[in-house]
C-alpha cells in the first residue's frame, strides 16, 4: 500500500462524513445546504475508492525513524495554542523556530541563533510595529 | 500614494529579491514564498503591499531558472521545461548570458502578458457585467472542471479539489445562513480561515515533508558569474530581437494558457519548449520560448481573476483569497469600485517587467549564491516559526493554531501521496463561488434545472464547459496510450 492509496482512504472517509453530517442540516424549499456537501462527498468517496483501488505508484508506506521528528513537530503546534497566551507570540516562534530547526539536524548553536532572529522580527516587526498582542 | 512612491518601489524591490530567493531554491516555491508573505501584506497598505506581491510572483517564477543554470535543478516547474537546455546553455556559452536570455525573455514575455492583462480585463469586465448568476455557475464550473483535468492525475486532482472545497463548506451557508459543519465551535462559524489553511498546506507541510526526507543534495552551488553586463543584457536582445516572430508567438500562447483557469505557467513553459523542441529549435530558442511564455502566463492569470474573480492558478488564487479577506470583491465590481486599484496592478505589472525583473535578475543571481549557503535546518526552522507567527497574527485566535496544525499534517499526507495542493487551493476559492451561483439561480428559479440553458449565453458557456472536458478527456487518453505504447516499445527494446 502506497500514501495515494492510504490517502484515498482518508478522502473516501471525508466524504462520508461529509454525507452523514449534512443529514442534520436543516431543511429548505428544495434541496439546501445538504445539498453541495453531498455533492462533494460523493466526489471524495467514488475518488478515494477508486485510488485505493489503484495499483500503488510512488512512496510506500514505511514508518521510519523521522516519523518521531515530524510527530513532534506537530505536538509542539497542537501545543501551541496553550503556548500562545502564556508565553507570548514571540517567545513561542521562537521556540518553534528552534526546535525546527533542532529537528532538521542542525546544532544547539544554531538553533538558538535561529530561534533568536525569529523572535527579534516577532517582537520587533510584529508585536512592536505591527500591534498584534503580545 | 503612487505608483512611483518610494514605498511602492521599495516594496516592489524587495518584494523581487524575497521572490527571486525563494523561487531560486529548490522545494522552496512561489507559492510558499506567497503563503508566508501575506500575513505581512495584511499589515500594510493595500497599494504597497499588491505592489510587492506582483513583483514577487513575477520574479520567482523567473527565478527558477537561476537554480537550473547554476546546477541543472530548476527552482520551480515552471522553469524545470526547459532546465536541460538553460544549464547546458549556461555550460556552453557562459552562466551569465544564460541568465540574461531567462531574465530579458521573462521581462519581455510578462510586458506582453500585461499589456494583454490591460486589455483582456477590461472587455472580460465589459462582458461579465451582463453575467448573472447562471453565467457565473459555467464560468466558475469551467474553472473547477479544467482545474481537475489539468492536474496530472485526474482522480487525485478531483480528490484534491473535493477536498479545499469541503473545507470551504465549513461556517455559514450561503443558502440560508446556518452554521454548517462547526461541531458548535464558535471560532468555526466563520469558516476555516483561508490564509491559514494556505499556510498549514505549504508552510508548516513542507516543513514536516522536509524533515521526513531528511538532508537531500538538493543546494544550489552557485557559479560565480563572470561577464560583463553587455553579456547579460545585450546578447540576449539581439537574440530575441532576431526571433521576434518565435518570442511574440509564445508570449500570446503563454497569455492565453494562464487565462485558462488551473493551467498556470508551468503548463504554458512545457507547451512552449515542447513545440520548439519539435520543430527542431536550437537550446536558445527552447529557452526563449519556455522563459517567455512561462512570464507571460503569469499576467495571463490575472485576467480572469481580476474581471470574473476566478484564479488562473494557485498564486492568483491567493491574491483572490486576499482580496476577500480584505473584504474587495473581484469580478466587474472590482473595475466600478477600487478602479485605483486596478490600475496599480497594471502599472506594477509594467514596473515589475521593464526595471524589476531585470534587475532583480542581475542582483538576485548574486544574492542567491549567499541564500544558497544558509543551512537547511535553519531555513527549515525559519519557515516553521513563520508559520507559526503568520498564522496567529491574521487574527490574533489561538485556534487558528489547531487549525494550521491540522492542515500541516493533510498537506504532508497528500504530498506524499502525491496529490497536488495547488488544486487544494483552487477549490477553497471556487467551492464558495460554484455553490453561491448554484443556490443563488436556483432559489431564484424554484429549482427549476432548465433555467441554466435558457439565457443564449449561459447556454453558450454550458456548451464550452462540454466541449473543454470532453476534449480535455480526450486529450489526456490520447496522451495516456501513447504512454502505454512508448513503455511497451522501450519494455521490447530492453529484451
Amino acid at each position: 500500500m502506497g500514501w495515494g492509496n492510504l490517502v484515498g482512504v482518508l478522502a473516501a472517509g471525508l466524504g462520508t462524513l461529509a454525507w452523514v453530517l449534512s443529514l442534520g442540516l436543516p431543511k429548505a424549499e428544495g434541496p439546501g445546504p445538504e445539498l453541495f456537501p453531498r455533492v462533494l462527498g460523493t466526489a471524495l468517496v467514488l475518488g478515494g475508492l477508486y485510488l485505493l483501488w489503484e495499483k500503488a505508484e510512488g512512496l510506500r508506506i514505511r514508518l521510519e525513524g523521522a516519523w518521531l521528528r515530524v510527530l513532534f513537530l506537530t505536538l509542539l503546534f497542537l501545543l501551541a495554542p496553550a503556548l500562545v497566551p502564556r508565553a507570548g507570540i514571540a517567545l513561542a516562534t521562537a521556540i518553534a523556530a528552534g526546535v525546527g530547526t533542532l529537528l532538521a539536524g542542525e546544532g544547539w548553536y544554531r538553533a538558538l541563533l535561529t530561534a533568536l532572529g525569529l523572535w527579534l522580527l516577532a517582537y520587533g516587526v510584529f508585536v512592536r510595529l505591527l500591534g498584534v498582542p503580545a | 500614494m503612487s505608483l512611483f512612491s518610494p514605498e511602492v518601489l521599495l516594496a516592489m524591490f524587495l518584494g523581487g529579491l524575497y521572490g527571486a530567493v525563494f523561487g531560486t531554491l529548490p522545494g522552496l516555491t512561489a507559492t510558499l514564498a506567497l503563503s508566508l508573505f501575506i500575513p505581512f501584506a495584511l499589515f500594510l497598505p493595500p497599494e504597497v503591499g499588491l505592489a510587492a506581491i506582483i513583483s514577487l510572483c513575477a520574479t520567482a517564477i523567473f527565478a527558477g531558472d537561476i537554480g537550473a543554470v547554476m546546477a541543472r535543478i530548476p527552482g520551480t516547474p515552471a522553469s524545470a521545461a526547459y532546465a536541460e537546455e538553460i544549464h547546458d546553455l549556461g555550460k556552453e556559452r557562459s552562466p551569465t548570458f544564460a541568465l540574461g536570455l531567462s531574465a530579458l525573455a521573462s521581462a519581455l514575455g510578462s510586458l506582453v502578458g500585461t499589456g494583454l492583462l490591460v486589455v483582456g480585463s477590461l472587455g472580460m469586465a465589459a462582458i461579465a457585467r451582463q453575467f448573472s448568476s447562471f453565467e457565473y455557475f459555467w464560468l466558475v464550473l469551467l474553472g473547477v472542471t479544467s482545474g481537475v483535468l489539468a492536474a496530472p492525475h485526474i482522480a487525485k486532482g478531483l480528490v484534491a479539489f473535493a477536498l479545499g472545497m469541503l473545507l470551504a463548506t465549513v461556517g455559514y451557508d450561503p443558502a440560508l445562513g446556518n452554521p454548517r459543519f462547526t461541531f458548535g465551535n464558535v471560532n468555526l462559524l466563520g469558516g476555516i480561515n483561508f490564509i491559514v489553511a494556505l499556510i498549514g498546506l505549504f508552510g508548516l507541510s513542507e516543513v514536516l515533508y522536509q524533515l521526513l526526507k531528511g538532508p537531500g543534495s538538493s543546494s544550489v552551488q552557485p557559479a560565480p558569474l563572470r561577464g560583463s553586463a553587455s553579456l547579460f543584457f545585450l546578447e540576449p536582445l539581439r537574440l530575441i530581437l532576431r526571433q521576434r516572430g518565435l518570442f511574440l508567438r509564445s508570449s500570446l500562447l503563454g497569455t492565453f494558457i494562464g487565462f485558462l483557469p488551473g493551467a498556470g505557467s508551468d503548463f504554458a513553459a512545457w507547451i512552449a519548449s515542447n513545440f520548439q523542441r519539435l520543430a527542431k529549435g536550437t537550446k536558445e530558442t527552447v529557452v526563449l520560448a519556455g522563459a517567455s511564455s512561462n512570464n507571460a502566463a503569469v499576467a495571463g492569470t490575472w485576467i480572469p481573476a481580476l474581471s470574473l474573480g476566478l484564479p488562473g492558478d494557485t498564486l492568483t488564487a491567493i491574491v483572490l483569497g486576499l482580496f476577500l479577506t480584505l473584504g474587495i470583491r473581484p469580478g466587474p465590481e472590482l473595475f466600478a469600485r477600487h478602479l485605483d486599484l486596478v490600475v496599480e496592478i497594471y502599472g506594477v505589472f509594467l514596473l515589475a517587467s521593464v526595471l524589476i525583473m531585470p534587475l532583480v535578475g542581475y542582483l538576485g543571481s548574486f544574492l542567491v549564491g549567499l541564500a544558497s549557503r544558509l543551512p537547511r535546518g535553519v531555513l527549515l526552522g525559519g519557515i516553521a516559526g513563520l508559520s507559526l507567527l503568520g498564522a496567529y497574527a491574521i487574527n490574533n485566535n489561538p485556534f487558528d493554531l489547531y487549525v494550521l496544525a491540522l492542515l500541516g499534517v493533510l498537506g504532508l499526507l497528500l504530498r506524499l501521496g502525491d496529490y497536488p495542493l495547488g488544486q487544494v487551493v483552487l477549490g477553497m476559492v471556487l467551492g464558495p463561488l460554484l455553490e453561491q451561483h448554484l443556490m443563488v439561480s436556483m432559489i431564484k428559479t424554484h429549482w427549476n434545472v432548465w433555467s441554466f440553458f435558457e439565457r443564449p449565453v449561459a447556454m453558450l458557456l454550458a456548451l464550452v464547459n462540454l466541449l473543454f472536458l470532453v476534449g480535455l478527456v480526450w486529450l489526456r487518453l490520447r496522451q495516456a496510450r501513447r504512454l502505454k505504447a512508448f513503455e511497451a516499445l522501450a519494455q521490447r527494446e530492453e529484451g
